[in-house]
């Protein structure tokens, strides 16, 4: 018995390998009916995307989002008062506050109802979780709490005139446009006074008016002012508060009005 | 292919009788189908238009000329001699005036060159007196009253050009006013935040 010896080349090897790669990936681009996920692919063990519910944006959506905001800003109002050293004039503006967008919410749940939707009495929960419950953390823990109230009321004030200017625009209501631009105008209004009950005529006109830079305080934290740019912005917002860490650098926060994340939609329950 | 002949049923009848059930039945059918269309054609909530209707640019054209009335005011103040602190507050809020003028213009396609001169005449004096409250009270006024028209108005235009360019005005308007008040001495947060303000008649324009 002898026994053939098949004897294959390192070369035609390199040949039938670099063949067989080449029908496979020939079969596999012609193939039908190629089953399985299209979802891009995920590693580790991240939980699962779920779509967001597809709810309606009405007139009633929108004016809860605006009494949540104004329920938002006397919640934060009522806490700042508990916190020692702002002065006499600062204490009485933010109690005259409290009454002014007590009297917001209240118009705004009034629309609400007329519109058919129901009133709105909570905070936002979205901004309470993500802005307003970390930012009151670090005031407590700063080195100046009086600085960081200040700014922190001037942005939310500023937050708010931004929101009911953008809802001015958005609503189809007469009755609503008209009430939510003299809110924006209302609370405008505000964030001057506390900007000039803080700094008098230092604070009246940012120099980003005219063009220039804004100057920042002994601390690094941009200065406030009570007219801060020619038209009414509703970009986002910077809101830098706390102590410094090691390398000197202090919490920020991003403002932006209210969007699809944190409207409060006709099927929302009560959060209070 | 074999011809069957004339049908053995006329479809035209000699007489057309119309009973009142089959007329009723006819204008159903009929109102039906025309609010079918209707509402094809028309979206349930019509959007308003993004660009300037020709209402907007009539009323835009009469707001521009008191925009640009109020940027000579405050030009007049800087020039009588108010001080520093005043005269600069007086010099940006005439830019601002102007800047809403010039936005206003374009937005509608109208020159920003005329200014309303029955709302200047009402005001020259008291921005002109170099008197810093005396400026500050009426700059107060103005700014207010601004800011009350373009909400009184709010509703008059039409467009979502118009309503957010008058939407950002107003807002500085109303800033603008709180630190008018200050340099005027008004110290009342009430007075400061929730000011009784005239609306402004506007005149006709060039455009009415």
């Amino acid at each position: 018995m002898s026994i053939e010896r098949t004897h294959v080349s390192r070369r035609e090897a390199f040949k039938i390998g670099g063949l067989t790669v080449s029908v496979a990936a020939l079969v596999a681009a012609c193939g039908e009916d190629r089953g399985g996920d299209t979802a891009p692919g995920r590693v580790g063990y991240a939980p699962p995307v779920t779509d967001p519910p597809d709810y309606n944006v009405d007139d009633a959506v929108l004016l809860r989002t605006a009494s949540s905001l104004e329920n938002t800003a006397v919640s934060v109002y009522e806490q700042a008062l508990q916190i020692e050293g702002l002065g006499e004039p600062v204490q009485t503006l933010f109690e005259q506050l409290i009454d002014n967008h007590q009297a917001v919410a209240d118009e705004m749940g009034a629309l609400t109802d007329a519109e058919g939707g129901i009133p709105w009495e909570c905070t936002n929960p979205w901004l309470d979780n993500r802005l307003i419950e970390p930012v009151l953390s670090a005031i407590a823990s700063s080195d100046d709490p009086a600085r960081d109230v200040f700014n922190f009321a001037v942005a939310l004030e500023d937050l708010a005139a931004s929101t009911h200017q953008v809802l001015s625009v958005e609503l189809s209501s007469p009755e609503a446009k008209t009430a939510t631009l003299n809110a924006a105008t209302l609370e405008s209004r505000h964030s001057a006074a506390i900007v000039i009950a803080m700094r008098g005529p230092d604070g009246y006109i940012s120099p980003a008016v005219v063009g220039d830079g804004v100057p920042t305080d002994d601390d690094g934290v941009p200065e406030r002012y009570a007219v801060s740019s020619r038209f009414g912005s509703v970009g986002q917002a910077e809101l830098i508060v706390g102590s410094a860490n090691e390398n000197g650098v202090r919490q920020s926060f991003l403002l932006q009005t209210p969007a699809e994340n944190s409207f409060i939609y006709n099927e929302l329950e009560p959060t209070c | 292919m074999t011809s069957k002949g004339p049908s053995p049923v006329d479809p035209q009848p000699a007489e057309t009788s119309v009973s009142r059930r089959s007329l009723l039945t006819t204008l159903g059918v009929a109102g039906v189908a025309s609010a079918a269309a209707v509402a094809i054609a028309t979206p349930a909530s019509a959007s308003p238009p993004y660009p300037t209707t020709e209402a907007d640019r009539d009323l835009l054209s009469r707001t521009l000329r008191v925009e640009l009335a109020a940027k000579r005011l405050y030009d007049d103040a800087v020039a009588s001699g108010i001080g520093e602190e005043a005269a600069a507050v007086a010099e940006v809020f005439g830019g601002n005036h102007e800047a809403y003028a010039d936005q206003m213009a374009a937005i509608t396609g109208i020159s920003a060159d005329t200014f309303d001169e029955a709302f200047y005449e009402q005001r020259a004096a008291a921005f002109a007196s170099g008197d810093v409250v005396e400026f500050a009270t009426a700059a107060w006024e103005l700014e207010n009253s601004m800011a009350a028209t373009y909400i009184d108005l709010f509703n008059d235009f039409e467009s979502i050009d118009a309503h957010t360019v008058v939407s950002s005005i107003v807002v500085v308007n109303g800033r603008m006013a709180t630190v008018l008040a200050d340099l005027a001495g008004v110290t009342a947060f009430g007075e400061v935040l929730r000011p009784e303000a005239e609306i402004i008649t506007l005149s006709e324009g060039e455009n009415a």
